[in-house]
């Protein structure tokens, strides 16, 4: 009962991501819309649990995203559930404090490596099969801007809720890691 | 207890993304992700509805003013294209009229000083034209005025260092001795008065007048040379109870319309 509830939980969660996501796309200006809220939700996650939970959704996620984009099956798969690796990785084991700068370098870095690998996978996959589609100009602008807002989004959506969630606060983490005398 | 991520379950996911990837290009996960679409398709439209009511909304007071900015270059644009046409226009006139009186010049042997219109009936007194030329250019008072290929339109009636006033031939003071260029070269006086239309005068009853015969210039003035062109005869009046005859005559410029006109020196 207990795993049921938790996997309609993450179902839910897994949906309403991509509903927001969707929102977002369609709804906000340029640029805005480039805000990439799978992404996001799935860096707080990883944030909030500190768990392997955030990989499996990712790959639930970004599959429903890929039923919407244009590139070939697999290529923004791979590049978000790699780059979140990546970050998860170095959230477990180098960047182990939790602050506001912590999260905006991480989100950043993840970020950066989310396009950086679907690039490089996009070009490779252009070159196999030898047809036209390398992103232009206007689509690195548009990359650099959802880096630049997602990032930040995070880092604001980050410092709201860590003044009511303990578990993102430092401040609480630290008296509980005290060891008693 | 949560669960970190170890290399075990990165190599996991891996493995899911694979095998998911792989099961796409086979068709495996056709149904599952028809059914997935089927879900967000009709969210990611009304999500569309929206964003163009938004729009709409939104927008439509930018996008209004966008339009009335365009509207009013365009206006202006064509405003600025319209005098542009216009100048030109006047232009092309002003150079024909030039290109003839440089003809008549050519043939005459006398001194004449070309210039613009800048007014007409300044003083409401009858049919004038103000020219910007006058003593300085050595312009005198009588001195005839033509237009063309020497058709003349008026005589010099006051003159200034700068200006002069024309009395344009259909002036009501104006008198000028003329010839009909009929059979009989009959003589009479051309006078004005008579709305855009010029009269001639004490033509001898007995003399024939043909509609269309043109009348010059006889030269029996002192300041007015023989042979300037002053129009044709439209119509002729030989009453029993006069002693001579009348031709009513059309002016071959119109008078209201001059933009250049050249003054033939004479005194």
């Amino acid at each position: 009962m207990r795993y049921l509830l938790k996997i309609l939980t993450y179902t839910a969660i897994t949906f309403a991501t991509i509903i927001i996501h969707l929102l977002v796309a369609s709804l906000f200006y340029y640029p805005f819309n480039h805000i990439h809220v799978v992404y996001i939700a799935l860096l707080w996650l990883l944030l909030y649990t500190g768990s392997s939970i955030a990989l499996w959704v990712a790959v639930v996620l970004s599959f429903f995203l890929e039923l919407f984009v244009t590139t070939p099956f697999g290529v923004n798969t791979i590049s978000l559930v790699g780059s979140l690796m990546v970050v998860s990785w170095f959230l477990l084991n180098v960047l182990t404090n939790r602050s506001i700068t912590t999260v905006l370098s991480a989100s950043l870095m993840g970020l950066v490596l989310y396009r950086l690998f679907f690039l490089i996978i996009l070009s490779v996959v252009i070159n196999l099969a030898r047809s036209q589609g390398w992103p232009g100009k206007e689509m690195i602008i548009n990359m650099i801007w959802e880096i630049l807002l997602s990032a930040a989004s995070l880092a604001l959506i980050y410092f709201v809720s860590s003044r009511f969630i303990k578990r993102l606060n430092p401040a609480y983490v630290n008296v509980s890691a005290r060891p008693r005398l | 207890m949560r669960r970190r991520p170890t290399n075990n379950r990165y190599f996991l996911v891996g493995a899911l993304v694979a095998v998911l990837i792989f099961f796409h290009y086979l068709g495996w996960l056709s149904a599952v992700e028809y059914f997935t679409r089927s879900l967000l398709i009709p969210v990611a439209t009304t999500f569309q509805s929206w964003r163009s009511r938004i729009s709409d909304y939104y927008l439509l007071p930018r996008e209004r003013l966008a339009v009335t900015q365009s509207l009013e270059n365009c206006r202006s644009n064509q405003l600025t294209g319209q005098t542009i046409l216009a100048k030109n226009k006047i232009l092309e006139e002003e150079n024909a009229q030039l290109k003839k009186q440089l003809d008549f010049k050519r043939r005459s042997s006398g001194r004449m000083v070309t210039s613009d219109v800048i007014g007409a009936n300044m003083d409401n007194s009858g049919n004038t034209i103000l020219i910007n030329a006058g003593t300085l250019l050595g312009i005198g008072a009588g001195d005839p005025v033509i237009a063309g290929e020497g058709v003349l339109v008026g005589v010099i009636s006051k003159v200034e260092d700068e200006i002069s006033i024309v009395r344009l031939i259909n002036h009501n003071q104006s008198k000028i001795a003329a010839t009909l260029l009929n059979r009989d070269r009959s003589l009479g006086v051309v006078e004005g008065g008579f709305g855009i239309s010029v009269r001639m005068n004490f033509i001898p009853r007995n003399e024939t007048i043909m509609i269309g015969d043109q009348v010059v210039t006889s030269g029996l003035e002192q300041r007015i040379p023989r042979g300037l062109l002053i129009g044709e005869v439209a119509a002729s009046e030989n009453e029993a109870y006069q002693p001579f005859q009348q031709a009513v005559l059309t002016p071959l410029v119109d008078m209201a319309k001059l933009t250049v006109v050249s003054v033939l020196i004479t005194h």
